[in-house]
């Protein structure tokens, strides 16, 4: 389906519950509201026939925003759909009843930035370690304020020394 | 005794763990094993269990997840046990030391004994560091 | 009655943890349980403290047996942002490394299967032949596995042109043996019987779980971003997409020794169009990077890679988002392992090609009585070369009677 159909489209399904924008020829981005962020999916996946690539989370002020990506291969573009969920507890809807395939990348979502995802069929983290405590969001900027998430190395210790050998003045090689 | 021959007469059996690395420095330790470098004619041979070990060869910077699965696995170790901390991020975390989900490299957790320096280390650098781990065995 | 069996984290056959746990009864795996982080070292959180040349140095190092594929997506993913084009001959030089690293990552793989089927001969003449392509790569881009080659603009350094008939020397001999080892290899009873059926992955299945690369092609999903979504010099070559059908093991296996046959191709038709480019041509100079997002693609040796940034003008981006390709493929296991043995288990994962490494033991949970059984690498590699016998005895014994 070519780009100018797939955005006519888009327009004429969900009206003004969405905004469009092209910022080049192989790129869409259709911004929307909570609501018909499952609708939207389910739209570009099954009735327009794009492909389920990936999504992420970036971390606002006010909030955090999502998108999800789907490519459609043979006419060359990508349809990236973002919305935004507000803080302090950010609450979406998820896309996994249309596609499987996002079941993971929504429980990274959720442990790095506290998106919580309604209809998820098993939300718990992936990639987190048993010792982390569980409020604990590393990607989000209060995160960020609090627990160090680039951290302090102490240089006292460094080993150098050991493997290369002091110089003579004492100082590292 | 010459170097050759002590090398010969003790057969190390290596164990290699992987504590949260790129797989590069795995992928290098296995091209030891091709008949190009070949390291099974020093007597070098990996073995799947780490009880049978001799030598702990570890890469990778230790990740929070797997560092209680390291405890456990150098206690599990027969001891007297050789451990050698391979490629950058096992000497001090190379690229990765700033990262939240890092907790240090090796030698802040268990003794280590040789470093094999490089990201990654060519085979050429790996087998010089094994030899120098044979004589001191 | 259903039986837990973790495998992991340390896997058999690759090189990196990831935590396994079949449900099987009796001898059939009926449902699979996946544990993974091991390896989370928080990379996209380091990118935002380092600049965006700095960058492809950090993202080299997500995965060392693809380590042309990450920079190449974030260096496009950049040049999205800034809608410039590369000079031809840094194209072609990105393509060429690319290639080279795709022919090297598919006879690893090739290599490890067979290591696992019990076909050490199998590992140890693919591994031998994948050594002039690191030699040609270190000959070319200055290194092994970390090249360090791409560059947001262009690429660091030049080919020389005296190592050119290197490559294409290497190139023709690795034509003669990539057939003789996809004719030994494709042609063996043992390996059909081993490999076909194992491990199927639907056509239907792969449009909802996303699945990518040679996991997706082999159950006949028709979709290669080098095709679709062709960057630099992929628009300028010419080469086939390779598609199989019922996405077992055994296609898995095909559509990566085929692919070796087209990253020939690509290569040879680079070197030509080499010629035509003025030497020392190879970076446009980026001053800044303007606020605003980019998304590159590229397909990599396991499938798209996939990279965001986001930028708001300063000299840092403030996020960039890795997404391997693995990350869809693994999820593809929870189905392709149902109704398989545990024998077939650790080759059923091993076949998408995860990019995580492995080692390590099985622990098998009897839960009626809470009894403990631990298996070791060495356990686990013995079942799946004891199937092989088997299977190969019971072929010496047919072709004997019959």
């Amino acid at each position: 389906m070519e780009r100018e159909e797939v955005k006519r489209r888009l327009a004429e399904r969900f009206g003004d519950k969405l905004k469009i924008a092209e910022r080049s020829p192989k790129r869409v981005f259709v911004y929307a509201e909570n609501e018909i962020w499952v609708d939207l999916a389910r739209f570009l996946f099954d009735d327009l026939g794009a492909r389920y690539d990936t999504g992420l989370a970036v971390d606002d002020r006010d909030g955090v925003e999502v998108m999800f990506f789907f490519p459609f291969d043979k006419e060359d573009f990508f349809v990236t759909m973002k919305t935004f969920a507000t803080k302090p507890h950010p609450v979406l809807d998820s896309i996994t009843p249309v596609c499987p395939g996002a079941k993971w990348i929504e429980r990274e979502m959720f442990e790095m930035y506290e998106v919580t995802f309604r209809n998820h069929p098993d939300l718990r983290p992936l990639l987190r370690a048993d010792m982390m405590p569980p409020d604990y969001y590393p990607a989000r900027r209060e995160a960020k304020d609090e627990h160090e998430t680039v951290r302090e190395r102490d240089d006292g210790d460094w080993m150098a020394g050991q493997v290369f050998g002091e110089s003579p003045n004492g100082e590292n090689p | 005794m010459s170097l050759a021959l002590k090398a010969l007469k003790k057969s190390p059996w290596v164990f290699h763990v992987n504590t949260g690395a790129c797989n590069n420095c795995d992928i290098e330790i296995l091209d030891c094993l091709t008949p190009r470098f070949d390291v099974e004619r020093f007597g070098v041979v990996l073995v799947g269990s780490v009880r049978h070990a001799d030598v702990l060869l570890i890469s990778g910077v230790v990740t929070k997840n797997i560092l209680p699965r390291l405890k456990r696995l150098y206690e599990a170790a027969p001891k007297p046990i050789k451990v050698v901390a391979f490629g950058a991020c096992g000497l001090r975390c190379g690229i990765f030391r700033d990262a939240y989900n890092v907790v240090g490299p090796l030698d802040k957790h268990i003794p280590v004994d040789a470093y094999i320096p490089g990201c990654p280390p060519k085979p050429e650098t790996i087998i010089s560091g094994l030899v120098k781990v044979l004589s001191s065995l | 009655m259903v039986k837990k069996i973790p495998i992991g984290p340390f896997h058999p056959v690759l090189e990196e943890p990831e935590f396994f746990e079949l449900h099987v009864d009796g001898e059939r795996v009926v449902g699979l349980d996946m544990t993974i982080g091991w390896s989370h070292r928080g990379i996209e959180l380091l990118s935002e403290h380092k600049t965006w040349d700095q960058v492809p140095f950090l993202v080299e190092r997500v995965c060392g047996i693809c380590s042309c594929s990450h920079p190449y997506a974030y260096v496009k993913a950049v040049e999205d942002l800034l809608q410039i084009e590369v000079p031809l001959r840094a194209q072609l030089i990105r393509c060429i490394a690319a290639e080279l690293e795709r022919l090297h990552s598919h006879l690893l793989w090739t290599g490890l299967a067979g290591h696992f089927l019990g076909y050490n001969t199998v590992f140890m003449w693919t591994w031998k032949f994948r050594e002039p392509v690191l030699d040609v790569l270190e000959a070319v881009t200055g290194n092994r596995n970390h090249y360090a080659v791409m560059r947001p603009g262009g690429v660091r350094r030049d080919l020389p042109e005296e190592e050119i008939p290197n490559i294409l020397k290497l190139l023709d001999s690795l034509e003669k043996n990539n057939a003789m080892l996809t004719k030994a290899i494709l042609d063996d009873p043992v390996i059909h019987a081993r490999t076909k059926g194992v491990g199927v992955f639907p056509k239907d299945k792969c449009r909802l779980y996303g699945a990518l690369g040679p996991t997706a092609r082999s159950a006949g999903l028709d979709i290669d971003d080098r095709r679709d979504h062709p960057i630099d010099a992929y628009s300028k070559v010419k080469f086939d997409v390779i598609l199989c059908q019922n996405g077992d093991v055994f296609d898995k296996a095909v559509v990566r020794q085929l692919e070796n046959f087209e990253s020939i191709k690509i290569i040879r038709q680079c070197l030509k169009l080499f010629a035509d480019t003025k030497p020392g041509d190879i970076c446009t100079e980026i001053n800044e990077v303007p606020p605003g997002e980019g998304i590159g693609v590229y397909e990599a040796p396991r499938g798209e890679v996939l990279h965001y940034v986001r930028s708001n003008g300063g000299n840092m981006p403030i996020r960039h988002k890795i997404r391997a390709p693995s990350f869809n493929n693994i999820l593809t296991n929870e189905v392709s392992v149902i109704g398989n043995t545990v024998a077939d288990a650790g080759l059923i994962t091993a076949a998408v090609d995860p990019c995580y490494s492995c080692t390590e033991r099985v622990g098998i949970v009897d839960r009626r009585d809470g009894s403990r059984r631990v298996l070791t690498e060495k356990d686990l590699v013995r079942l799946s070369h004891e199937k092989t016998e088997e299977i190969r005895k019971r072929f010496a014994r047919q072709s004997g009677r019959g």
